[in-house]
């Protein structure tokens, strides 16, 4: 399922699609694995040989490791031990070779990346055969000597919890395993950490986008060797993940080669898919290559789709998407015994997802749209021809009335492009000592072309724009692994990042917005706009034509917003830490590492959206010392309100110590301890959102005839354009109050795990995670010149910009639960299962609260915390698969959810004579209109806020706190079956969504009627707004395939049950 | 043994998730619904209005719950009177004899005009333009009284504080857009004619359907009260002020309204004697702010004074507080609602202050 990205603040979709591939699953030596390892892509094989008979070392014993991909050798010293680092992820064959001993063999051993894997072996000078040792997989749940909480995933186990080898559904994957949830929107997320709080890498590079910090890869699979999450801090390696990491480690190429051609088509919708990939190695080893691809085409199924696209609310769906994904992985050795190698990686990928307007609809751009007249009418006084009149045009968009297929234009689509290369040089300068050194660009911007955003209401205020968001991430590092002796692994590293990041949002709507908005802090408003001898303005009064003599050849039309960014940043971050083996049974791990990021680097163009004049503000970080002027326009320190932060919000550094140890307890039991602090820092969208004052250049030396200029909106404004670049920063951009400084997160946690045998193992890891500085974006209620609150036409209450603080609060509590049966016939498999419990002072259920939340001000004075509601407490993953030796293999998996928070409450906060209190809610206090509300007071006898007499409720659960019930709980459940005719052929069917669940979870109903307790009107689920643009449409009343007549709706916005056949030629 | 457990986990857990996911119905959140028909009841109570000399109907409904409070939030009544009881002006009501309102239709739907219109019902203390709507701030208003009568000649009979029955109430805590509590009455510029009036409220609803509640009050007499004098205001420069007024025979309990021309705010004083009489409005019942009330009328504000008689405990009736009854009396001696009111628009002497 190919994942659209999310443009802060506002929106998102769904979609899907696959990939993996079959490996064996390993049964071998003794081995045990930890992590610890700077470079993520390379593992560690170490050990210590002894003699059977006099159990003292064996010195000077040959150790040769051999896999398609690589060959190394070392030597034991004096104690038996050897080590073998950067060891590239594969299975190996180990071969020793000692003076008076027989020669012993390791057949498979499997090498994962950040991995130490142990052989320790007693050695028998009459050996005759050691042949296959039995041992634990280092996928499976029993890892005795790993230290913090990881979970890798080879190919085998990949396949086994996404069905089909092709298939590349990323979301899915992450999702299986423990400490990794969906959340209420359907995106992976780790032990409940917000959406862009989750470091994502690829092939062991940062793989997130440079201004929001979500993934670059629309969540998609291609070419991956194995899989790793790392819930928490992680080691000393892992840096500015937040609540976790995930890495992505690329198959290479080796010998003999291989390759794999699918063909895919699905059912009932034409779902289809060409991946093919092909690796190699020339036959002295110095030469690799993997090349991998995979292209689909989906004309997206989903439940609404059988029913009216505009009762569902989706007369714009994205029904159609694209991606053709390539990864190349170039890999040449040399020097003595191939030590040093060369490593070029890269990646083109573009996911593209179509939206069209519904059946028998040809929807005009906005300024002929009456949604948007009717909505900024009601504010303005203005009719629907005055203000298309002066409503700005989109981009491309060439007329008052034009419609968008006149202009070429779908009502949305959205392209998502990601190109990433790394090169790295690596030199195992012996065979304890691993040098890497890498250069890397990751270049992710989504372009979201929104002409017409269906929405109506105050929704309306967003109605459209085209966004390109995302950047440049540039990068380059340096990491040193060496085995200083049989107990002592030490790793240090060192990493710079230069992050550019690309954000430009053209608005009609918000363009106009900001003038409307701009009239309640007391500026003229869009009048100026008009003539005026508009009869509008004469019929209201309104003060109009201020602009003609300045535009004696006609008024331009109100100036779109753009936000853009003026500020680049730096992260710069060093570690060491040493891993520490007393015993065979204990093992330590203790580091530190230092995150440093530096967000006062403007950007090449930040001078064009400084004042012409110099006058000295701007937003975001990086601000001039002085930004307060006085209405004279002369800087005031006196009104400077910024409050820099200082260099802990524009350079923070942050020293992050990580100590974890795990112990041994039996051959069959082990338990670990793990303390990490991490570190997210902002997202360059909290830090800068600037609006471009470029876009008011025609403005220029046009006098102002305003005083709202300035960050507090109460400064002389230099001129009209200036005027207008204020109105647009403050009304709808927003002024960051305070920079924010980074979060930061501290990470406990244990487990304990035990090895049943025959493949079998579990692992129960309970954890703490604690919150520091959360980043949450807090909006204030917009006042007119009064001083009271500016509502909406529904009655819900106008908020200013919201602004990034370091608000949040954030505790997490849980457990997590790992079983695992691997075996190379019959059943494996992997349950995963994970609890959580987490408070934030979020308001559960409001809008992004899992990507960019928001906390009401009332709430936030009063410290109110509450449970998450876009996390279900408790999710489990089953992953089963049943391979016959005559090639079938039968595979179910479940992803099951206990149901996700829902409920808005019987109490709320809210300001009551400039207090901040909370009382019941209900359609008199809710901060979010009366149609947030579930409680519904007598209107001829409503008692007063705090003693509310209710007359009617919606008949639903509530608790106290929004989010206080659970839906029901939820599965999806998918089942491939798969016959490998030979070695060379697979035919497979997988079917998704067997149960054919479409439905979302539910969403309080905004447009329901109380009649009284449990009663609906009939006007439940309909709309007073004017017919939707299009007027074949009528306007989008709810139908009853969203429950629409009910105290909740839900969308039917799943993919119904699907087939998809697949065939691969395995070469 | 591993195997099968975990053979049994897998198909244990596929029987027992698909009954958790194969109904659709079972996502939808649980909803209990009131049984109306059991717990809901219906009072309605007719006799005369005497609107300043003129003589038209009164009516007095009203649709509580058992803790005294409306109803439903929605529903649309009618009331049908006798057959030479005819309507004056009531859109579609005109020359009929139903006074009534219109169907709740969804959005979009074309409806007919009415007295009551698709925005009045029945609630718990008289009609009123209270119909909730979706996606819609809170509603607190009134009609303008009597109907059928140009505007200028009707008047907002809310409860405001100056009694006892109501405190001040302007103190912050209030929803915004409350003005003040019911005095229950509906009159109508329509000649009375002895008889039966039937009152007959539907609820509509989404899905499924309530038994319309109907209620009959009987008209007697078509002889009205006295007619009630307009009062006159004096102020005492502090604030307040006093109301010089004549309470006519038959009345039982009379509220006179005292109204700041300029804020809206108005005050509600009480008597239950008849006959001449001086009220006082204190000064110190005005908005509150920071825990101390404002003058009731600041000093230099205009002002204006209207009346209004009840042979009934209207007061007593209305839904103030946190218990009201669900069966208050609404009738009279006679049987009757009948009330007397002074012309709103009458200039008063001393009204300005």
């Amino acid at each position: 399922m190919a994942k659209p990205s999310r443009l802060t603040h506002r929106f998102r979709a769904s979609l899907m699609r696959m990939f993996a591939s079959a490996l064996l699953v390993c049964a071998i030596v003794v081995p045990t694995w930890s992590p610890v390892l700077a470079d993520t892509t390379t593992g560690v094989i170490s050990g210590v040989l002894t003699s059977a008979k006099t159990n003292g070392p064996v010195v000077g014993a040959s150790v040769a490791i051999a896999s398609p991909s690589a060959s190394r050798t070392a030597t034991t010293d004096a104690r038996g031990f050897f080590s073998i680092t950067g060891v590239t992820p594969d299975t190996y064959t180990v071969t020793v070779k000692a003076p008076g001993f027989e020669e012993v063999v390791f057949r498979g051993v499997t090498v994962n990346a950040q991995q130490t894997t142990t052989l320790s072996q007693a050695l028998q000078d009459r050996l005759r055969t050691i042949g296959r040792i039995t041992a634990r997989s280092q996928t499976g749940a029993f890892q005795p000597t790993q230290t913090t909480d990881t979970y890798t995933v080879n190919t085998a186990a990949i396949n086994t919890i996404l069905g089909n080898a092709y298939n590349t559904n990323e979301s899915t994957l992450i999702a299986a395993l423990p400490g990794a949830s969906f959340d209420k929107s359907g995106y992976p997320v780790l032990r409940g950490g917000r959406e862009n709080e989750e470091g994502f890498q690829f092939d062991g590079i940062d793989y997130t986008d440079a201004f929001t910090s979500q993934f670059v890869n629309s969540l998609n699979l291609n070419g991956q060797s194995s899989f790793q999450l790392t819930p928490g801090a992680g080691d000393a390696a892992t840096g500015n993940a937040g609540t976790g990491a995930i890495n992505i480690i690329v198959k290479r190429g080796s010998r003999p080669p291989f390759g794999t051609l699918d063909l895919e088509a699905g059912a009932p919708a034409f779902a289809h898919q060409l991946g093919f990939e092909y690796g190699f190695a020339t036959p002295n080893g110095r030469f690799s290559d993997f090349a991998s691809f995979v292209g689909y085409r989906n004309e997206n199924l989903v439940g609404y789709r059988t029913t009216d696209l505009v009762g569902v609310g989706q007369p714009t769906p994205f029904l159609y998407t694209t991606s053709d994904d390539f990864v190349n992985n170039l890999v040449y050795r040399f020097g003595k015994d191939n030590s040093q190698s060369l490593q070029f990686l890269y990646q083109n990928q573009n996911v593209d997802f179509f939206s069209r307007s519904a059946p028998g609809t040809n929807f005009s751009f906005r300024s002929g749209d009456p949604v948007a007249a009717q909505y900024y009418g009601q504010f303005t006084g203005l009719g629907p021809a005055s203000i298309g009149s002066i409503y700005g045009f989109a981009p491309y968009q060439t007329s008052q009335n034009q419609t968008l297929a006149s202009a070429n234009r779908s009502p949305g689509q959205q392209v998502q492009p990601n190109a990433t290369f790394k090169l790295q040089y690596s030199n195992n300068l012996d065979s304890s000592t691993f040098l890497t050194a890498k250069f890397y660009r990751v270049n992710a911007v989504t372009a979201f072309d929104y002409p017409y955003n269906f929405s109506s209401g105050a929704g309306a205020v967003a109605g459209d724009f085209f966004a390109l968001q995302g950047g440049q991430r540039t990068g380059t590092s340096l990491d040193i692994t060496r085995q200083l002796n049989s107990k002592n692994l030490l790793t240090a590293g060192f990493k710079y990042e230069f992050l550019h990041p690309v954000f430009n949002e053209p608005s009609a709507s918000l363009g106009f917005a900001a003038n409307v908005f701009q009239a309640f802090a007391g500026g003229p408003g869009p009048y100026d706009f008009l003539p005026a001898a508009n009869a509008d303005c004469v019929a209201i009064g309104a003060t109009c034509g201020y602009l003609s003599k300045y535009f004696p050849n006609g008024i331009p039309r109100v100036p779109l917003y753009n936000q853009t960014t003026i500020i680049n940043r730096q992260d710069t971050s060093v570690f060491i830490t040493d891993a520490f083996t007393p015993t065979n049974k204990l093992k330590i791990d203790a580091g530190i590492r230092v995150d440093a990021s530096n967000f006062s680097l403007p950007s090449v163009n930040s001078g064009a959206y400084l004042p012409a004049g110099g006058g000295g503000y701007s937003s975001g970080s990086y601000l001039p010392s002085v930004t307060g002027l006085d209405v004279n326009g002369k800087p005031d320190p006196t009104k400077d309100v910024y409050n820099l932060g200082g260099n802990a919000a524009r350079k923070p550094v942050i020293v992050e110590p990580r100590f974890a140890f795990s112990y041994q307890l039996r051959p069959t039991d082990s338990i670990r301890f793990a303390y990490g602090r991490s570190v997210q820092f902002a997202p360059i969208t909290d830090i800068d959102r600037s609006v471009d004052r470029q876009n008011y250049s025609q403005f220029v030396g046009i006098p102002a005839n305003a005083t709202i200029c300035g960050p507090t909106g109460d400064r002389k404004c230099s001129d009209y354009a200036d005027q207008q670049y204020w109105s647009n920063q403050n009304q709808i951009s927003g002024v960051p109050i305070t920079p924010a400084k980074p979060a930061t997160f501290s990470n406990v946690e244990a487990s304990y795990s035990h090895d049943f045998g025959k493949g079998t193992s579990v692992k129960l890891t309970p954890f703490y995670r604690r919150g520091f500085d959360a980043l949450s974006l807090v909006a204030t209620t917009r006042v007119d010149a009064k001083g009271l609150p500016v509502l909406n036409p529904d009655g819900s209450t106008q908020f200013n910009a919201p602004v990034t603080t370091n608000l949040g609060v954030s505790k997490t509590t849980g457990v997590e639960f790992y079983l695992t049966k691997e075996a190379a016939y019959g059943f494996s498999g992997a349950l995963s299962m994970t609890y959580i419990n987490e408070f934030s002072n979020v308001v559960p259920g409001t809008s992004s609260e899992d990507f960019f939340p928001s906390i009401p001000t009332a709430s936030l004075a009063l410290g109110n915390l509450y449970r998450v509601g876009f996390l279900s407490p408790f999710n489990a993953n089953l992953a089963v698969s049943y391979k016959t030796r005559s090639g079938w293999k039968f595979n179910p998996t479940v992803n099951y959810n206990r149901g996700y928070p829902y409920g808005v409450g019987t109490l709320t906060s809210a300001f009551v004579n400039n207090v901040a209190v909370n009382l019941p809610n209900t359609n008199v206090t809710s901060p979010f209109g009366a149609n947030e509300a579930t409680q519904y007071v007598d209107p001829q006898n409503p008692g007063n806020v705090f003693n509310p007499n209710i007359a009617a409720r919606r008949g639903t659960p509530e608790g106290a706190s929004a989010g206080g019930f659970l839906t029901a709980p939820s599965a999806k459940i998918n089942f491939d079956v798969e016959y490998a005719a030979n070695k060379a052929q697979t035919f497979g069917i997988q079917v998704f969504n067997v149960f054919n669940n479409v439905y979302n979870t539910p969403s309080l109903n905004s447009r329901y009627q109380p009649v009284a307790t449990g009663l609906a009107g009939p006007k439940t689920g309909t709309t007073r707004q004017v017919p939707l643009n299009g007027s074949a449409l009528g306007f989008a009343n709810y139908s009853d395939a969203r429950f629409g007549r009910s105290a909740y709706r839900i969308d039917p916005i799943n993919t119904p049950i699907s087939y998809q056949f697949y065939y691969q030629l395995h070469l | 043994m591993h195997t099968r457990l975990l053979s049994l986990v897998a198909l244990g857990g596929l029987s027992a998730l698909s009954a958790c996911t194969s109904g659709q119905s079972a996502i939808v959140p649980p909803s209990t619904a009131v049984n109306l028909a059991a717990t809901a009841k219906l009072q309605f109570a007719v006799g005369t209005a005497n609107i300043a000399g003129t003589t038209g109907l009164n009516t007095v409904v009203t649709f509580r719950q058992p803790n005294g409070l409306s109803a439903t939030l929605v529903n649309t009544p009618t009331i049908t009177g006798p057959a030479a009881f005819a309507v004056p002006s009531g859109g579609l009501d005109t020359g009929t004899n139903m006074i009534s309102g219109s169907p709740q239709v969804a959005a979009g739907l074309t409806t007919t005009s009415t007295t009551f219109g698709q925005g009045g019902g029945a609630f718990a203390y008289g009609f009123a333009p209270l119909n909730i709507s979706q996606n819609s701030p809170a509603n607190f208003g009134s009609y303008s009284l009597p109907f059928y009568v140009a505007s200028a000649a009707q008047a907002q009979y809310l409860i405001g504080p100056g009694n006892t029955y109501v405190s001040n109430f302007r103190d912050g805590t209030q929803a915004a857009g409350f003005g003040g509590y019911a005095s229950g009455f509906t009159d109508f510029a329509a000649t009375p004619v002895a008889g039966t009036y039937t009152l007959g409220v539907k609820i509509p609803l989404a899905t499924g359907s309530v038994p319309d509640f109907t209620a009959a009050a009987t008209l007697g007499t078509t002889v009205p009260l006295p007619l009630f004098a307009p009062p006159a205001y004096t102020t005492d420069g502090a604030g307040g002020g006093t109301v010089a007024v004549t309470v006519p025979a038959g009345v039982t309990e009379a509220l006179v309204y005292v109204v700041d021309g300029i804020s809206g705010n108005f005050f509600t004083l009480l008597t239950r004697t008849q006959g001449p009489q001086a009220l006082t409005l204190p000064g110190n019942i005005g908005p509150i702010a920071k825990g101390v009330a404002g003058p009731s009328i600041p000093v230099g504000n205009p002002v204006f004074v209207y009346a209004v008689g009840f042979n009934y405990p209207a007061i007593e009736a209305s839904p103030i507080g946190a218990s009201p009854s669900q069966t208050p009396v609404i009738t009279g001696a006679n049987g009757q609602a009948d009330i007397t009111s002074s012309d709103p628009s009458a200039p008063a002497a001393s009204t300005f202050e």
